[in-house]
């Protein structure tokens, strides 16, 4: 009967255990924090930019990213990257609630925490087919990106480190 | 007459055969690199050359992939000194986003120089730094060594290359024609291959470790090679 009883005991605690998440506190920003922590278990991928036209320069006057890092999740999608419009490096979109594929640009968190109740949707981002569009510049103008998958590339480690990119938004911030 | 003209023949041999025929062409190499297989960004190479002295140069700028790989920004200067048809280290300059130091080198003694510390690093042979070991790997093959001392991340290490000659290789879907360098350090198997046909221009380099590729550098656009 004292068996049974520990027994009992074990297998309580195993659940508690099992039960409890893995957080990492990345920033004191509540939200933001959160929101970290759902990238780091989320899909990591590399993006480059398809038809690097030289021309945009000119007339639009703005250099789209060559490069940018996109993890996904069902929810959310974060993007690291050199420059926007703002002169940020990163950014999160949320998930349209209309659009399986389409995501709204969210709250900035440069200052503040992040609000999850602000959506900017002067900021659109697609993710479909491992094919990335994003306005990041000018609304509505949007550069294509081709993305592969970082599946076997990235130890736990390793994401949580890219995932730390989130915690200075502005670039000027980042030196 | 006869014996005059015979020592202006002599003296004018001796002048030919101390001039210094190793050609070092300028150069502006991009690259692309990747890590682990996926594109981290792009590498150039510069090579400049102003009476015998050389800089050669290489500007690594990448993603967030090649931060983890240490390579996201780095910069690397190389001062070289051609004399008597062999290549000789100066002075090398690193700076990363998290370390930049300098090396003052002297044929088999090196001087690592810090912002608050400095020390010796000696071999019984000539020092080489990564990017000199490359162009001697490139403009020396002819009478490449088995074996170079580099400074490497500031240690000293004896590289063991072995040659290949006569290949070809299909980079970014262009075959190139030259030879290979390879060597192994610590446990990393890098490997160079250069193209006859451009001046024994860098063409191809990747590191392995266990057989799996850590990082692959490719030649895409070559803008100067003079």
């Amino acid at each position: 009967m004292p068996n049974l009883k520990k027994i009992l005991y074990i297998i309580f605690f195993s659940i508690v255990l099992m039960s409890c998440e893995e957080k990492s506190a990345y920033t004191e920003k509540k939200n933001l924090n959160n929101i970290l922590n759902k990238l780091s278990s989320g899909n990591f991928y590399s993006c480059n930019l398809i038809n690097k036209n030289k021309k945009i320069k000119s007339t639009l006057n703005f250099i789209p990213n060559n490069n940018v890092t996109l993890i996904y999740t069902e929810n959310i999608i974060g993007l690291i990257y050199d420059e926007d419009k703002w002169n940020y490096g990163n950014s999160i979109f949320i998930k349209d609630i209309k659009n399986l594929y389409k995501y709204n640009l969210g709250d900035s968190y440069s200052e503040k925490d992040f609000n999850k109740k602000i959506i900017q949707k002067n900021s659109v981002l697609k993710f479909q087919n491992n094919i990335l569009s994003v306005d990041i510049f000018k609304e509505s103008i949007q550069s294509q990106y081709t993305c592969v998958e970082l599946k076997k590339i990235l130890s736990e480690a390793m994401k949580k480190e890219i995932v730390k990119n989130f915690l200075f938004q502005k670039n000027k911030d980042k030196t | 007459m006869i014996n005059r003209i015979i020592i202006s023949i002599i003296i004018f041999a001796q002048a030919f055969s101390h001039a210094d025929n190793l050609y070092i062409p300028e150069i502006e190499a991009h690259y692309n690199f990747y890590y682990k297989n996926v594109k981290a960004g792009t590498m150039i190479l510069k090579v400049k050359n102003k009476n015998n002295k050389i800089i050669a140069s290489t500007i690594y700028n990448g993603n967030v992939l090649a931060n983890l790989a240490g390579r996201g920004y780095r910069e690397e200067i190389s001062y070289l000194n051609l004399k008597d048809n062999k290549l000789y280290a100066e002075k090398y300059i690193f700076k990363d986003t998290k370390d930049n130091y300098e090396i003052i080198f002297n044929r088999n003694h090196a001087k690592v120089i810090k912002k608050d510390s400095s020390f010796d690093l000696k071999a019984s042979s000539e020092i080489y730094d990564p990017i000199a070991m490359m162009l001697v790997l490139m403009f020396q093959f002819s009478e490449a060594q088995q074996s170079y001392n580099v400074v490497s991340k500031k240690n000293l290490k004896i590289y063991d290359y072995i040659y290949k000659k006569n290949f070809s290789m299909l980079v970014n879907n262009k075959k190139y024609t030259g030879y290979s360098a390879e060597y192994i350090n610590d446990y990393k198997h890098n490997f160079f291959f250069f193209s006859e046909d451009h001046k024994n221009l860098l063409v191809y380099n990747s590191i392995k470790k266990n057989e799996k590729e850590n990082l692959r550098i490719e030649l895409i656009d070559i803008k100067k090679l003079n």
